[in-house]
């Protein structure tokens, strides 16, 4: 048992997303079904979320439509599954600025937000350059500026500027700068509370999309593969996953990328009412199962 | 020759307006979020005002002379409103009496309310129901139209 109870919720799908983008290298190689998902981490007095969702309306839906987004439920739906309100979420780990893992700033009242810092900053100036560079912006909603600044004005948005070791007990943040964005960050949890762990999971934001980024599509050939979409460089992915996997002892499956279709198969699972997954990867001491 | 309907030509106006006034909006509104963030004594770049100053200068001058059908009206009202608001903001930005940015985040929260109202915060113009109103602030029209001959 470890100090906390982890889930992955599924709240929204992209039922065709092109494998090119989850993978560097070769194009027009089929589709995969992309969960959005958040992480729920439970224990120690605390209520976690590592990201926040969006919220389907207004330019978080108009993006949403964009990117062929379909079957989105709300976080009061979502995290119900798990006997949680959005009122109970203290702390949120945002990953990065994109409106699918940021869109939800002010669906959880009474929630801290940590961020880096490199990740708003540099947001900030790209949104200051022409139209013409509007892909360094191009997943985020600009009203989630306005959402922050407020948070930021209440105490709530904390920003942290670079890698950051027990920002709650046994959380760790990391900076994965210049990769899917600007200022990434990942979300390492020591289950068992030990600085040299041996019940770790990586919550991977988008630097990883797939298992497939850790191992390559050949399972007699393991390699790691970077994302197909980002600001910063490939080879910043390569390192930030190398760093990753690291810190789970090479374990590539208890590195979580939340939009891995695969999870609700490698882990304990169920499928609720709404076609959502909750998947389960740990339980602390007393906390029932949510899938059985 | 073709006659125009005045709604279509209305809306191609306004179209670019509104996103030279939601780029402004932006820009303000990472300005304020940096300062937050950094505290009243850190040293702030004025990049994003510099920029939002030139979207709103550019916008300015044709939001004032645009012509809007009586369908049109109140959905102008809003535009003119977001643009008033942002000149306050720009002027909070640029001031030495608000430390906090509570003028600051005051307008741009408003030019924000209007500017939803516009277009539901896209970038380009999403439909907008002529026939209904938009907000329950009914006459915000007429309002801002003695800020605008002014």
């Amino acid at each position: 048992m470890g100090k906390y109870s982890i889930w992955v919720l599924d709240y929204a799908a992209v039922n065709k997303f092109p494998q090119s983008v989850m993978l560097y290298g070769p194009q027009y190689v089929g589709i995969r079904n992309l969960p959005y998902a958040y992480v729920l981490i439970k224990g120690q007095g605390q209520v976690i979320l590592v990201d926040t969702g969006y919220d389907h309306k207004e330019y978080g839906k108009y993006l949403a439509d964009l990117y062929g987004v379909s079957n989105w439920h709300p976080a009061s739906e979502v995290l119900a599954e798990c006997g949680v309100t959005p009122a109970d979420v203290t702390t949120v780990l945002i990953t990065h600025a994109h409106f699918d893992h940021m869109g939800g700033l002010d669906l959880f009242p009474n929630a801290k937000f940590y961020i880096q810092k490199r990740e708003l900053d540099q947001w900030v100036w790209a949104l200051t350059l022409g139209p013409e560079f509007r892909f360094l912006v191009g997943a985020a909603d600009p009203g989630d500026i306005v959402k922050a600044t407020r948070l930021a004005r209440e105490g709530r948005m904390i920003v942290v500027d670079g890698d950051r070791d027990d920002v709650l007990s046994g959380i760790d943040l990391r900076l994965a700068a210049n990769t899917h964005t600007f200022g990434s960050m990942y979300v390492t949890v020591r289950n068992d509370g030990g600085r040299e762990s041996q019940d770790a999971w990586v919550f991977a934001g988008d630097n990883v999309y797939t298992y497939d980024n850790l191992t390559g599509l050949d399972p007699n050939d393991p390699y790691l593969v970077p994302i197909g979409l980002a600001t910063g460089s490939q080879s910043n992915l390569l390192f930030s996953s190398a760093a990753m996997l690291k810190a789970v002892g090479g374990e590539h499956k208890r590195v979580i990328p939340v939009h891995e279709d695969r999870l609700k198969t490698v882990f304990p699972s169920r499928a609720t009412a709404a076609g959502l997954h909750v998947v389960e990867l740990a339980l602390a001491d007393g906390e029932a199962s949510r899938v059985a | 020759m073709t006659q125009v309907d005045p709604l279509a030509r209305y809306i191609s106006e306004a179209e670019p307006l509104h996103d030279l006034l939601r780029r402004g909006l932006i820009q303000l509104s990472g300005f304020l979020l940096k300062r937050t963030i950094a505290g009243p004594r850190a040293i702030v770049d004025y990049e994003p005002v510099e920029a939002a100053r030139e979207r709103i200068r550019e916008a300015a001058e044709s939001v004032r002379s645009l012509r809007a059908p009586a369908r049109a009206a109140h959905h102008r009202g809003h535009l003119a409103a977001a643009l008033v608001a942002l000149e306050s903001a720009l002027s909070a930005a640029l001031s030495t009496t608000d430390p906090d940015g509570d003028a600051l985040f005051c307008f741009v929260q408003e030019a924000g309310r209007h500017l939803r109202a516009v277009g539901r915060a896209t970038p380009g113009f999403e439909a907008v129901d002529f026939k209904q109103a938009c907000c329950a602030a009914h006459g915000v029209g007429t309002r801002f139209e003695t800020q605008l001959a002014g």
